[in-house]
C-alpha cells in the first residue's frame, strides 16, 4: 500500500515525505516558471541604454511573477489532483463509517460574533442555520451563542429583541444565547476570546461563524464528527461559497469564486495538508488547544503596525501549529456559505481593514517556533497588497523609460544574447514572454473552466455550457477592469498604513441598498480617476504606441467611477440573473438553507411598538417605553452591586435629564451609560408612565403619542 | 367608582386612556379584557383618590397599573433572592418570551387561579445572557519574534523616542533615494 493510501495525518515519515514531495513540486513549478520568465525579461533588458532602471523593472517583475506562478501552480496541482478519483489527502477521506454516525457527539458551541450589523439578516440566517441542525437530529450537542459587541443603541435593543422572538418562534430557550459585551476590547479575537473564558470550558468544539454565514446541519454535524476523528486537529475550515449577492459586483464575484475557487482549493490543500489557515469564520475549533494556545498577545509599537492584531485568524492557525496541532481546510465539503460586499466601495473598505492586519503580521514572520507553512501564509496575507505597490511602480517606471527614450532621442534596440543564441529574433521573444505572462494569469481559469466541463452535469449546475463561457468572458472583462482600481487602492492603504494612518473597525456593508451613489463614487475614485487621465495625456504626448499595451489598465482608473456605480446597481444584477448570467449552482438549485434566508427576510414585517426607523433614538425610547423591550434588557445586563454616592449622582442628574429635556440633551457616551445601567433601565421605565406627561420632554410627549397610535392600531387591528 | 370621584369625567378620561395605553403595551389587545382590566384598575385609584385627593387621577391609575402588575408578577413567580426590581424585569421577560397576552390572554393579571402551564413556564424562565459560567484560563502568552522583529522594534521605539534621530533618517533616506535615482539615470 502506498503512503498515500495509509492513514495520512499522523506524524508518521511517511506523511512527512508526502508533504515534502508536495511542496517540492510546487516550488519546482513556481522556480521553472517565474525563472523562465525572468530570464527572458532579462534577456530582453540587457544592453539598454538607459542603464540602472532596468535592474530595478527586472527586480521587480521577478517578484511580481514569482506571486503570479505561485497562485498559477495551485490551479495547476489542483487541477491535475481532481482527476481521476481525486486527491487522497483530505480530511474528508477518513471520515468515520456509517455505523458510527448515531455515536454522540462532542457538546459544541456555535458562535456568532456581531457588530453592528443588520439583525433581520444575522437572525434569518441563524434561524436557518438551527432549523438545519435540528433536521439532523443531532441538535442536542448544539449550543448557540451570539456574541454582541454592537454600540449603535437602536441595533443593541433589535439584537436583544430579536433574540427573544426567535427563541419564542424556535422554542429554543436555553439553546440559543444572547450576550453583550460591556467594552469591546480586542475587537472580534476578543470577543471570542471572551466567550471562551466565560464558557470555553463548557464545551469541547466550537465553530465560528460570521454575521453573513449560512452552514447546514449537515455540514456541521460532520465537521464535529471529523474533529472527534481526527484526535491530533484543532481546526478544521470550511471553504464558503459566497451567496446570495444582488447587485452586478457581488454576482459576478461570486460566480468567478465559485467557478475558479475548486482547483485552486484543491491546489492549496495540496501543499498546505494540516498545516492549513484559519480565515476566521465557517470553521471548527478544538476549544482546548485553542483556549491554551491562542491567547493573542500585543504586538510591539503601537497602532497601525503595532497593538492589537487585527487579522486574529491567522495568527491563531499558526499559534495551533506551533503548539503541535494540525490545521485542515477541507474543499470538497459544502454546505457552507456567506456573503461578499455588494459593492467595489464596500468591497475596498473591507480590504482596507485586511491590509492594515496583514502588514501586521509583519512582525510576526520572523517569530521562533512558527512554522514554515504559517511563514507563508502570512507572507502571502503581506504581498497580496504588497504585490499592488510593486506594480504600480513597475508599471510608472515603465512608462517613464519610455518617457526618457522618447526625451532624449535614444532607441532600444534590444541585444537578446540567449534569443540570438537559438536564432530568434527579439520580437519573437517578447511574444514569448508576453505569452507566459498572459498563461500564468489566465491559464488557470481556463483549468478552472476544463475542470467544470469535464465533470458529469458540471456546466449544467451554473446553467449550461454557453452561459458558463460567456460568464467566464464578463467575469475576466470586469477583473481586467477592477485590476487596476483595486491596484491603486490597495497602494495607497499601504502607503497609509506605513506612514501611520490607522483604520478603524468599520462595519462591513452586506447590502447595496440603492447601490453607489454618483457622488460617493467621485469622491472615493477621484484619485484613481485623475491618475489614469494624467497617465493617458502623457501617453498621448509621449508615447501614442503605448497606449494599446496599457488600456486594458488606463480604462479601468479613467472609467473607475462608471464602473464602480453601474457595477453596484441591483437592477443590473437582476436583469444578468434574468438572463441566466453568473449564475451560480446555489441560485439555480438553492439549498434549504439559502431558502430560508430568503424566505424569511421575506415575510418580517417590522415590530408594532415602534417609532419611526428614521428616529435616531428609536431604540432608547423603545428600550424605556416598551415593557416588555424593557424587561428583556433589563436582565441581560449585568447587575451592579451599588453605585459609589458618586455615580448615583451621575446617573440621578443624567435620567432627569433625559426625562426633562429629552435625549437631544444627551451626549452620545451618557446614553450609552444609560444604556448599560440595569437599575437606570428599570427607573426611567417606571417613571416614564407613572409620571404625568406634561412634566416630560417635549420630545417624549410627541414620541409617546406616536407610540399610543401605532399600538393601538397594533393591537386592536 | 364612588360618588365623590364621579364628579370629574374629563379627568377620569384622562386616567382611562393612560391606563388603556399602558395595557396596550402590554399587549392586551381585547377589547373586553382591554375594558375590564381598566376598569378594575380605576377602580382600585378610585379608592386612592379618596385618600389622596390632591393627586391627579391619571397619576394614581398609572401608580395602581404598574403596582397591579408588579403584584401579580410577584404572586405568578413567587418569592426569590432577587429586588422587586429585578423581579418585575424578569417577570415581564418571562411573559414577553411566553407570549402570555397571546396565548393565554384571560391569564393577565387574574390573581385567581392561572393556569398551571403558565406559572410553571414562568417560573422557569429566568433571562440571563448565556448559561452557567465555567471560567477558563485564557491568558496571552508572549511570543518571541525573532531578532530581525527584535531589533525592528528597537530601532522604532528609539524613533519614538528621539523625533530628531527619525528625522534625520527620513533625509538620509530621500537623499540616498534622489541620489540613487541621479545615478541610475546616467546613461
Amino acid at each position: 500500500m502506498s503512503d498515500e493510501n495509509e492513514a495520512p495525518f499522523g506524524p508518521s515519515s511517511a506523511h512527512v515525505a508526502r508533504i515534502t514531495r508536495r511542496r517540492v513540486s510546487v516550488v519546482t513549478f513556481v522556480v521553472f516558471t517565474a525563472s523562465s520568465a525572468t530570464l527572458l525579461m532579462a534577456d530582453l533588458l540587457w544592453g539598454m541604454p538607459l542603464q540602472g532602471w532596468n535592474g530595478i523593472v527586472l527586480a521587480l517583475y521577478a517578484v511580481l511573477i514569482s506571486l503570479v506562478s505561485f497562485g498559477a501552480s495551485q490551479a495547476f496541482f489542483g487541477f491535475l489532483v481532481r482527476r481521476g478519483r481525486g486527491d487522497s489527502c483530505l480530511l474528508t477521506r477518513l471520515e468515520p463509517a456509517e455505523e458510527t454516525e448515531d455515536a454522540p457527539l462532542g457538546p459544541t458551541a456555535i458562535v456568532l460574533p456581531i457588530y453592528n450589523e443588520d439583525v433581520a439578516r444575522v437572525y434569518a440566517g441563524l434561524r436557518a442555520i438551527y432549523h438545519s441542525v435540528a433536521a439532523t437530529g443531532r441538535l442536542e450537542h448544539f449550543d448557540f451563542f451570539i456574541l454582541s459587541d454592537t454600540t449603535d443603541p437602536n441595533i443593541w435593543i433589535e439584537e436583544e429583541v430579536g433574540w427573544v422572538e426567535l427563541n419564542r418562534e424556535l422554542n429554543s430557550r436555553g439553546r440559543i444565547h444572547y450576550r453583550k459585551r460591556r467594552h469591546n476590547t480586542n475587537a472580534k479575537a476578543g470577543n471570542i476570546a471572551d466567550f471562551c473564558r466565560r464558557w470555553g470550558a463548557r464545551y469541547r468544539y466550537m465553530l465560528v461563524l460570521d454575521a453573513d454565514s449560512i452552514m447546514s446541519g449537515e455540514t456541521i454535524v460532520r465537521l464535529v464528527r471529523m474533529l472527534e476523528r481526527h484526535a491530533g486537529v484543532a481546526l478544521i475550515q470550511t471553504a464558503p461559497v459566497l451567496a446570495r449577492g444582488e447587485t452586478l459586483f457581488a454576482r459576478i464575484l461570486q460566480f468567478g469564486m465559485r467557478l475558479y475557487s475548486p482547483v485552486f482549493l484543491s491546489g492549496l490543500n495540496y501543499w498546505q495538508q494540516g498545516q492549513g489557515n484559519y480565515w476566521g469564520h465557517n470553521a471548527i475549533v478544538r476549544l482546548a488547544p485553542f483556549i491554551a494556545h491562542c491567547a493573542l498577545p500585543e504586538l510591539p509599537g503601537t497602532a497601525p503596525f503595532g497593538g492589537k492584531i487585527l487579522s486574529h485568524d491567522f495568527v491563531e492557525a499558526a499559534l495551533l501549529q506551533r503548539a503541535g496541532w494540525a490545521v485542515w481546510m477541507v474543499p470538497d465539503i459544502d454546505g457552507s456559505y456567506e456573503e461578499g460586499p455588494p459593492t467595489l466601495i464596500d468591497s475596498a473598505q473591507r480590504d482596507r481593514r485586511w491590509c492594515q492586519g496583514n502588514l501586521q503580521h509583519f512582525w510576526l514572520l520572523f517569530a521562533r517556533g512558527l512554522r514554515g507553512a504559517s511563514r507563508v501564509h502570512m507572507a502571502l496575507g503581506i504581498f497580496s497588497y504588497a504585490a499592488s505597490l510593486l506594480w504600480l511602480t513597475s508599471l510608472v517606471l515603465g512608462t517613464l523609460l519610455v518617457i526618457g527614450f522618447v526625451r532624449t532621442g535614444l532607441t532600444w534596440v534590444p541585444t537578446p544574447g540567449l534569443a540570438t543564441t537559438f536564432g530568434i529574433a527579439a520580437h519573437v521573444e517578447i511574444v514569448v514572454l508576453v505569452a507566459l505572462t498572459v498563461l500564468l494569469l489566465f491559464g488557470p481559469k481556463l483549468l478552472a473552466v476544463i475542470d467544470l466541463l469535464r465533470q458529469p452535469g458540471g456546466a449544467a449546475r451554473f446553467g449550461g455550457t454557453s452561459r458558463v463561457l460567456l460568464g467566464v468572458l464578463g467575469e475576466n472583462l470586469f477583473s481586467i477592469l477592477l485590476a487596476p482600481i483595486l491596484m491603486v487602492f490597495h497602494a495607497k492603504f499601504l502607503v497609509a498604513t506605513v506612514l501611520g494612518v490607522g483604520v478603524r473597525w468599520v462595519t462591513q456593508r452586506r447590502s447595496s441598498g440603492d447601490g453607489t451613489g454618483w457622488g460617493v463614487a467621485f469622491r472615493t475614485h477621484a484619485d484613481q480617476t485623475i491618475l489614469g487621465l494624467i497617465w493617458l495625456a502623457a501617453q498621448i504626448y509621449y508615447a501614442p504606441g503605448l497606449i494599446g499595451w496599457m488600456s486594458p489598465v488606463l480604462a479601468g482608473l479613467v472609467f473607475s467611477v462608471p464602473f464602480s456605480v453601474l457595477t453596484s446597481r441591483e437592477a443590473y444584477g437582476r436583469a444578468a440573473r434574468r438572463h441566466g448570467l453568473f449564475s451560480i449552482p446555489e441560485e439555480i438549485a438553492p439549498p434549504p438553507e439559502l431558502v430560508s434566508v430568503d424566505d424569511t427576510l421575506n415575510q418580517s414585517r417590522p415590530s408594532a411598538v415602534v417609532l419611526p426607523d428614521t428616529s435616531p433614538d428609536r431604540g432608547l425610547f423603545r428600550a424605556i417605553f416598551d415593557p416588555y423591550v424593557n424587561a428583556v434588557h433589563v436582565c441581560l445586563l449585568r447587575e451592579r452591586p451599588g453605585h459609589s454616592e458618586e455615580i448615583r449622582q451621575y446617573f440621578d442628574e443624567v435620567r432627569e435629564r433625559l426625562l426633562q429635556q429629552g435625549p437631544e440633551a444627551l451626549k452620545p457616551k451618557e446614553k450609552l451609560a444609560l444604556f448599560s445601567d440595569a437599575e437606570s433601565m428599570a427607573w426611567l421605565h417606571a417613571e416614564l408612565w407613572r409620571r404625568p406627561p406634561a412634566s416630560l420632554a417635549l420630545w417624549w410627549r410627541e414620541a409617546l403619542r406616536s407610540s399610543t397610535d401605532r399600538v393601538r392600531i397594533s393591537a386592536l387591528a | 367608582m364612588t360618588n365623590a370621584t364621579r364628579l370629574d369625567p374629563e379627568l377620569w378620561g384622562e386616567a382611562y386612556a393612560r391606563v388603556e395605553h399602558l395595557l396596550i403595551a402590554y399587549r392586551v389587545s381585547n377589547r373586553f379584557l382591554l375594558a375590564q382590566l381598566s376598569n378594575h384598575i380605576l377602580t382600585s385609584a378610585a379608592q386612592r383618590h379618596l385618600a389622596e385627593p390632591d393627586r391627579p387621577r391619571a397619576d394614581l391609575a398609572a401608580e395602581e397599573a404598574l403596582r397591579l402588575i408588579g403584584d401579580w408578577i410577584d404572586a405568578l413567580i413567587g418569592p426569590s433572592n432577587d429586588s422587586r426590581e429585578r423581579r418585575f424585569a424578569q417577570g415581564r421577560a418571562a411573559i414577553f418570551l411566553a407570549d402570555l397576552p397571546a396565548r393565554w390572554p384571560t391569564s393577565f393579571l387574574n390573581f385567581r387561579n392561572p393556569p398551571p402551564e403558565v406559572v410553571e413556564r414562568l417560573r422557569a424562565t429566568y433571562l440571563a445572557a448565556g448559561p452557567d459560567l465555567e471560567f477558563s484560563n485564557m491568558a496571552p502568552q508572549p511570543i518571541n519574534l525573532g531578532p530581525i522583529s527584535y531589533a525592528a522594534d528597537g530601532t522604532w521605539r528609539t524613533f519614538e523616542k528621539w523625533p530628531l534621530l527619525r528625522g534625520l533618517f527620513l533625509w538620509s533616506l530621500i537623499l540616498v533615494l534622489l541620489g540613487s535615482a541621479f545615478y541610475l539615470t546616467r546613461v
